[in-house]
């Protein structure tokens, strides 16, 4: 399991920050150590943190890179040779690396140190020139590794406050004060959590007083605030900036408002300034019902649960009645304040991933794609007809490198159709799949309105004629579809080839992959008890009609 | 409001950061009566070491009083007596006034 436990390395004390993070609400059951103070290399590779899911290492520049600590102190020294105990630390990180998850922070400098001051940033001379290529060299050396993530420090030191704690240095070796360290926690503490697959996916908004400034319904679309020469309504327009900027990096955006749907919608399509327009959107419940209702249709629409969702509303009633109906689901307190809202937007901090793939940017045509199948389906009727109707192609490959980020994702993010709910890192999963009994298929899939990407993933392991399905992984977006029984069927074909004759699927049920086990019982395979099923070659299991298999 | 108070605030505060770092049942409570050194008292080392050094800052930054807390406190202490947080609240009051 990814993110249970922690263990910090450093040349400081960093015991501190060890009981801060043992203290936050969002680790609660993470284990988390530190190393012996100042074994900063020693403890790469001690035993003891090869038992931790994830090492995060927080170093002084000058206390890991010796020539750099001549460089502080003003020596003349050769930039290079400093770049090169860079790479040569590195080399150590990497070689000290397996399939944990390793977060490494940038270096600085204590805002008191200000170097050559006005000479600082000149190449060949400056501390500040050199920092910014030594962490742009670390960054680059690390980057092999897709289980290395660099965290930004500068962000930690963000005001001078607190920033060093000179007596704690020299009275305990803790080089920093608390302020620093909480917001190191802070950080780490996200990562953490994005690493373990928590990130939110869906923004539900209302309109009135959050998209734009005034009551649609009240003042028409020509009357709401949005951009132009007014102070307000410039805030609003930067918020929905903001939005459609998050959008691009793959999280969606809905609409849940108390109005009439047509004004609304009117105001969206018509508003010359209205950066949020209905192509942006995952859907949307604009009427005068109860807004934790309208939400839980939504949700049910997209196929996401509580916990992938963040609501913003003005109005804190609203807040609070959804708060409480969705324990899950991120309500943040908002305020009153437009001109706040990027600000607040920017505060919640809970959209990172721990990959960005190809599927996530184009994740928004996706869902507006879903919006609009879900339209034809209503107005077709029976699946087939519809799933013939819209040409619903699978293509299948093996697991490869360029794959590899998207399938990790689907493997520790997706839990309703998941057989097995196994977490695993980019290089454990890569491991994994590597042995020559084991054969691991990626799935995407495509229709007439248009590709979903990489949505299924398929994974088998046989020995003497008996096969085994491992994964069984079909994002939620691309349940329904006659998919999951072409993937079981992908999967018996394949163990055919590793020479299996029998196929057995077994369940680990959670609290929810229900869907799961209601798609295999409905899948025709032989149950043979509660959560135990399996394919035997004479059952001549066969892939849906409606689905063209391309490989 | 009077320097004592100042003095307490001071103490208070840095006493709610180190809480931060100290798990629910081992937190100190912010009470004149409660014991920082000496019997009684709950902080290992690393922790009291945090307490005053946090101290020894916050009346620099907040209140411009610079004493040596982690020597005079620490640092002298021979298990004598105990340290409460009234204790010490008196101890900087008076060696700022004779500071002054």
């Amino acid at each position: 399991m990814v993110a249970q436990s922690i263990f910090l390395i450093s040349d400081f004390n960093v015991e501190p920050l060890a009981r801060i993070m043992a203290n936050l609400p969002d680790l609660a059951g993470i284990r988390v150590a530190s190393a012996p103070y100042g074994q900063f290399y020693q403890s790469m590779d001690m035993a003891e943190g090869h038992e931790f899911s994830t090492k995060f290492l927080w170093s002084r520049p000058e206390g890991v890179i010796p020539s750099f600590a001549k460089a502080l102190n003003y020596e003349e020294i050769d930039h290079e040779v400093v770049l090169k105990e860079v790479d040569d630390l590195a080399a150590a990180i990497l070689a000290s690396t397996d399939s944990q998850n390793v977060f490494v922070a940038s270096w600085n400098l204590p805002p008191s140190q200000v170097g050559y001051g006005l000479l600082d940033w000149r190449p060949g001379l400056g501390l500040s020139n050199l920092l910014a290529r030594m962490n742009l060299r670390l960054a680059e050396k690390l980057a092999d590794k897709s289980n290395i993530y660099m965290l930004d420090s500068a962000r930690w030191f963000a005001d001078l406050t607190g920033s060093e704690a000179t007596t704690m240095w020299y009275a305990a070796k803790v080089p920093y004060g608390n302020s620093i360290l909480q917001r190191a926690a802070a950080d780490v503490a996200r990562a953490l959590l994005t690493i373990g697959g928590n990130s939110r996916r869906l923004i539900v908004l209302d309109l009135d007083n959050t998209l734009w400034g005034g009551v649609v319904g009240e003042v028409t679309w020509e009357g709401i605030r949005l951009g132009g020469h007014d102070h307000t309504g410039e805030a609003f327009k930067a918020f929905q900036k903001e939005l459609k900027a998050l959008s691009n990096r793959g999280v969606q955006l809905a609409l849940v408002s108390k109005n009439d749907e047509a004004v609304a919608l009117e105001a969206i399509d018509r508003h010359p300034e209205m950066l949020i327009r209905r192509s942006d959107l995952a859907g949307w419940r604009i009427n005068w019902q109860d807004k934790a209702a309208n939400i839980a249709a939504l949700l049910e629409e997209i196929n996401l649960g509580p916990k992938s969702v963040v609501f913003i509303d003005d109005n804190p009633a609203e807040r609070d009645r959804v708060g409480s109906m969705f324990p899950d689901i991120l309500v943040p307190d908002w305020p009153k304040n437009p001109a706040a809202y990027v600000h607040a937007l920017r505060r919640l901090a809970c959209f990172d991933t721990a990959t960005i793939s190809s599927e996530d940017r184009a994740r928004k045509a996706m869902y507006v794609a879903e919006r609009e199948r879900r339209a034809a389906r209503e107005e077709l009727g029976g699946i087939d007809d519809w799933l013939r109707k819209i040409g619903t192609r699978v293509t299948v490959r093996a697991l490869g490198s360029d794959s590899l980020a998207r399938a990790t994702q689907l493997l520790n993010k997706t839990n309703q159709l998941n057989l097995s709910t196994r977490r695993l890192s980019d290089a454990e999963f890569s491991k994994w799949a590597a042995a020559p009994n084991r054969a691991v298929m990626v799935l995407s899939a495509a229709d007439s309105f248009g590709d979903m990407g990489i949505v299924g993933l398929v994974s088998i392991e046989a020995e003497d004629g008996q096969g085994r399905l491992v994964d069984f992984i079909l994002s939620c977006r691309a349940m329904g579809r006659r998919i999951e029984e072409t993937m079981l069927y992908l999967a018996f074909e394949k163990l055919q080839q590793l020479g299996g004759e029998r196929l057995a699927v077994d369940l680990l049920p959670t609290a929810r992959n229900r869907p799961t086990l209601d798609v295999l019982v409905n899948s025709g395979i032989r149950r043979l008890g509660d959560s135990q099923f399996e394919i035997r070659v004479e059952d001549d299991y066969q892939a849906p009609e409606t689905v063209e298999i391309v490989r | 409001m009077d320097r004592s108070s100042e003095v307490l605030e001071v103490i208070f505060g840095c006493l709610a950061e180190l809480n931060k770092q100290l798990p629910p049942a081992e937190k100190v409570v912010a009470s004149l009566d409660t014991t920082l050194i000496g019997e009684g008292g709950s902080l290992d080392s690393l922790a009291l070491v945090t307490l005053i050094a946090s101290i020894e800052q916050s009346l620099s930054e907040r209140l411009s009083v610079d004493l040596p807390l982690i020597d005079e406190v620490i640092g002298d202490y021979q298990g004598d007596s105990s340290w409460t947080i009234g204790r010490l609240q008196q101890f900087i009051i008076s060696r700022q006034t004779q500071q002054q």
